[in-house]
């Protein structure tokens, strides 16, 4: 009974209010917390959507979008609808357009902030497809590298004139000519004024005085006077001789300055015709230049699919290998979104922060669908150890029986970097494919069917490659272009008439070199065929083009030969003045003795 | 900006214990000075609601000292980095880097490493001082406050009757 009086009491009495804490702070947490994950819920799609489009658009440097992205938590993936990738260089394309990717994430690695990624499912693919809008994004203007290739010499012959105004600021002639009319006018001052010095200072007449006085006195009658005398005269017959001396110095230096004048006079003709040669070489179809009429034709396309793979090779490198700096001996990087630098330290488990192991491509070409895989997808080979490689295939397509084309990309070692690719592509039905884009002679195969070899390997930024084609039944076009006069015009026409001919060839390219400085050695059937039908053409122009070349070279250089040989004859003078003060000198010795 | 400085002014003459406000405060320059979505920051939110900190404050708090905390972000990263480089710290790092909780805490960027580690450094030295400059204002510059004209003619302005009528909405404490 007191027990119940004593817990009726209890209840009774108010309850102690806690001054250091409120327990229904918890409850506000919760709501807090389950509040913010329902808004994370609600609004994860549209935060991805916006990320992969931010992320790509910095990433590309031109417009990446995506139409829906679907994250999932159980199991824990996302799924990236309708991807479009803008063409940096031709925003009105895209580069790539995607369907769909989707892959699930190891769930306890993504809280360690690591997308590890089994398997990845990349569907419909498609390459070069027209956008609606530009994709571009400031900081994107200037000409794409094919419009750069179309500014590529062509190899029509141009005339005289343009060729010669293109090569005058490095003709080696005119620059040997110009230096030496700028050295003659300072030499001739430069030695007037050295021997107006040296006849001031061996004054004969001064000398002659000098003399006589000493042998005024010597002829006195004394002891002393005579030995004293005798000293003095033998001191002056020494001083005279050391000026002899100066002035036998000063001509030898004279007769070097003279020498390198009359040299730069005599070689300027054999320089001109050097230059003239030199300019032949490099604008007339020469019987050496017709051997490598194949690099004319063939060269720029090629270049131009090199320079464009070597490009998305530049542009691909920060996926396949990243950024990393060492600051105190401790890898430091650069977290794609986040402000600061990461530290990396060693993990029991290293893994890169990214890594597909695998991701099954599907492309659609509107030649047909290709298959193929990547494997090991990631900007850290050398966290993973193992390279990048990828392979696609695909048969009986519209215009081509099969393509092979596979290649790896191994940064493991990022001192060491080695890409490889090879393409293989067999029944390729060419047509319309532009060779040449010349105002004169523009050059595209009309039709052709084509069976490709490529094999490339870029290792330390140095390409290795070699390109093996067979075309058959081939038909090339040769457009009627501006029309030329003159052997220019008979020259064009008989390539015309030859290249007509053709109807199948072999070509073999060898490329090699840095991305800056690449060597392209291209040999093809084409050249004999050339060969026989223009050589005897370039033989009778090269005379013709050589001569003009040389008399234009000859009318730029008459005007400082011209100064130089006044040059030389004002110096003349300077040299008889010298060779006047060493025979009075002489004289005077010879008088005294 | 009437409405801010009329709650710092409610805040500091209203009867909450010094420390109370001065926790919030303190809390404030750690949410402020790091990375907002940080582990840290959902313990913090945590404490001030369940202990009796002062909410007002630390909502106030966070608003000012968000801006400082901007513009100190070089600073920070210098010092994270230094922190984070440090050789006798290595074996710290290294096992923190392998585990899975610290890796969620981000401790490994050189601006939430230094960040953090500033506020925390400056979290008791800031407690005291705003402890002091409580009590200070409350017992000597609260009556003068109360005289000024521009006080009396915000207490006799509209918008301090309607905020006086909202006080209640400050927040648990």
């Amino acid at each position: 009974m007191s027990a119940r009086k004593d817990k009726a009491a209890d209840a009774a009495r108010p309850r102690k209010r806690s001054r250091a804490v409120r327990w229904q702070g918890i409850l506000v947490f919760l709501v807090l917390c389950a509040l913010a994950a329902g808004l994370w819920l609600l609004f994860v799609d549209t935060y991805a959507e916006r990320t992969v489009e931010r992320t790509g658009t910095a990433v590309v440097g031109a417009k990446v979008e995506l139409d829906k992205a679907d994250v999932s938590l159980s199991p824990l993936g996302i799924t990236l609808l309708g991807l479009q990738v803008t063409n940096p260089d031709a925003p009105m394309t895209n580069a790539v357009e995607v369907g769909r990717i989707a892959f699930h994430m190891d769930g306890p690695n993504a809280l360690r902030r690591k997308v590890i990624i089994e398997e990845m499912s990349v569907e419909n693919v498609r390459l070069n497809t027209p956008r609606k809008t530009s994709g571009a994004v400031s900081g994107t203007e200037g000409p794409t590298p094919l419009e750069r290739l179309a500014e590529l010499p062509s190899f029509v012959i141009p005339n005289v004139q343009e060729a010669f105004a293109k090569e005058k600021a490095d003709l080696r002639s005119l620059k040997l000519l110009a230096g030496a009319a700028a050295d003659v006018e300072a030499m001739r001052t430069r030695w007037e004024a050295r021997v107006k010095e040296l006849q001031a200072a061996a004054d004969v007449e001064k000398y002659q005085e000098r003399y006589e006085a000493l042998r005024a006195k010597a002829g006195k009658v004394s002891v002393g006077g005579l030995v004293g005398g005798a000293k003095d005269i033998a001191a002056l017959r020494k001083e005279v001789r050391a000026d002899i001396q100066t002035v036998t110095d000063a001509k030898k230096a004279f007769a070097v300055d003279l020498g390198a004048l009359r040299k730069a006079a005599d070689d300027a003709p054999a320089a001109v015709k050097a230059d003239a040669r030199r300019i032949v070489d490099k604008y007339s179809l020469t019987p050496e230049g017709l051997g490598n009429i194949s690099r004319l034709l063939f060269g720029p396309k090629i270049e131009g699919q090199v320079r464009s793979a070597l490009r998305w090779n530049e542009r691909l490198s920060p996926f396949l290998e990243r950024v990393k700096e060492k600051v105190k001996g401790k890898e430091v990087v650069k977290p794609l979104r986040a402000r600061g630098r990461d530290v990396r330290f060693r993990e029991d488990k290293p893994l890169p922060d990214f890594l597909a192991r695998l991701a099954k491509v599907s492309i659609s070409l509107p030649q047909g669908d290709f298959a193929g895989r990547i494997e090991n997808l990631t900007s850290e080979q050398d966290v993973l150890g193992r390279p990048l490689k990828f392979s696609f295939s695909a048969e009986k397509l519209k215009g081509l029986r099969s393509a092979a084309f596979e290649g790896t990309f191994d940064r493991t070692d990022p001192a060491a970097r080695k890409d490889g690719l090879s393409l293989r592509l067999r029944g390729y039905e060419a047509r319309n494919v532009k060779l040449v884009e010349s105002a004169t002679l523009p050059v595209s195969l009309g039709e052709g069917l084509a069976d490709l070899d490529v094999r490339a390997t870029l290792e330390n930024g140095a390409l290795t490659a070699r390109i093996t084609a067979g075309l058959r039944s081939a038909r090339l076009v040769v457009g009627q272009g501006e029309a030329r006069p003159g052997l220019a015009g008979r020259v064009d026409e008989a390539v015309r008439k030859a290249l007509a001919g053709v109807t199948g060839l072999s070509l073999t390219a060898e490329i090699s070199g840095t991305p800056d400085a690449l060597d392209l050695r291209i040999r093809s059937d084409v050249d004999d065929v050339l060969r026989a039908a223009v050589g005897s053409l370039v033989r009778d122009q090269l005379a013709g083009f050589e001569n003009d070349i040389r008399a234009a070279i000859d009318r730029e250089a008459a005007g400082p030969l011209e100064r130089i040989g006044s040059g030389i004859k004002g110096l003349d003078a300077v040299g008889l003045g010298l060779d006047g003060l060493d025979k009075r000198l002489a004289d005077l010795l010879r008088k005294w003795k | 900006m009437i409405q801010s400085v009329l709650k710092v002014v409610k805040i500091l003459n209203s009867e909450t214990h010094p420390a109370q406000i001065s926790l919030g405060l303190c809390f404030s320059v750690v949410v402020a000075f790091t990375p907002k979505f940080s582990l840290h920051n959902v313990v913090i939110l945590f404490l001030i609601l369940f202990f009796r900190i002062n909410l007002s404050a630390f909502l106030l708090g966070g608003i000012l000292f968000t801006g400082v905390g901007a513009l100190l972000d070089p600073l920070f990263h210098r010092i994270g980095l230094a922190v984070l480089t440090a050789p006798s710290l290595e074996r710290l790092w290294t096992g923190f880097y392998n585990a899975t909780m610290w890796r969620v805490q981000e401790f490994n960027n050189t601006v939430v490493m230094g960040s953090l580690l500033s506020a925390v450094v400056l979290f008791v030295p800031l407690y005291f001082l705003f402890n002091a400059l409580v009590r200070y204002y409350r017992k000597a510059v609260y009556a003068h406050v109360q005289k000024l004209k521009i006080v009396q003619a915000i207490k006799g302005n509209d918008l301090y009757r309607r905020y006086q009528s909202l006080k209640d909405w400050g927040g648990l404490a």
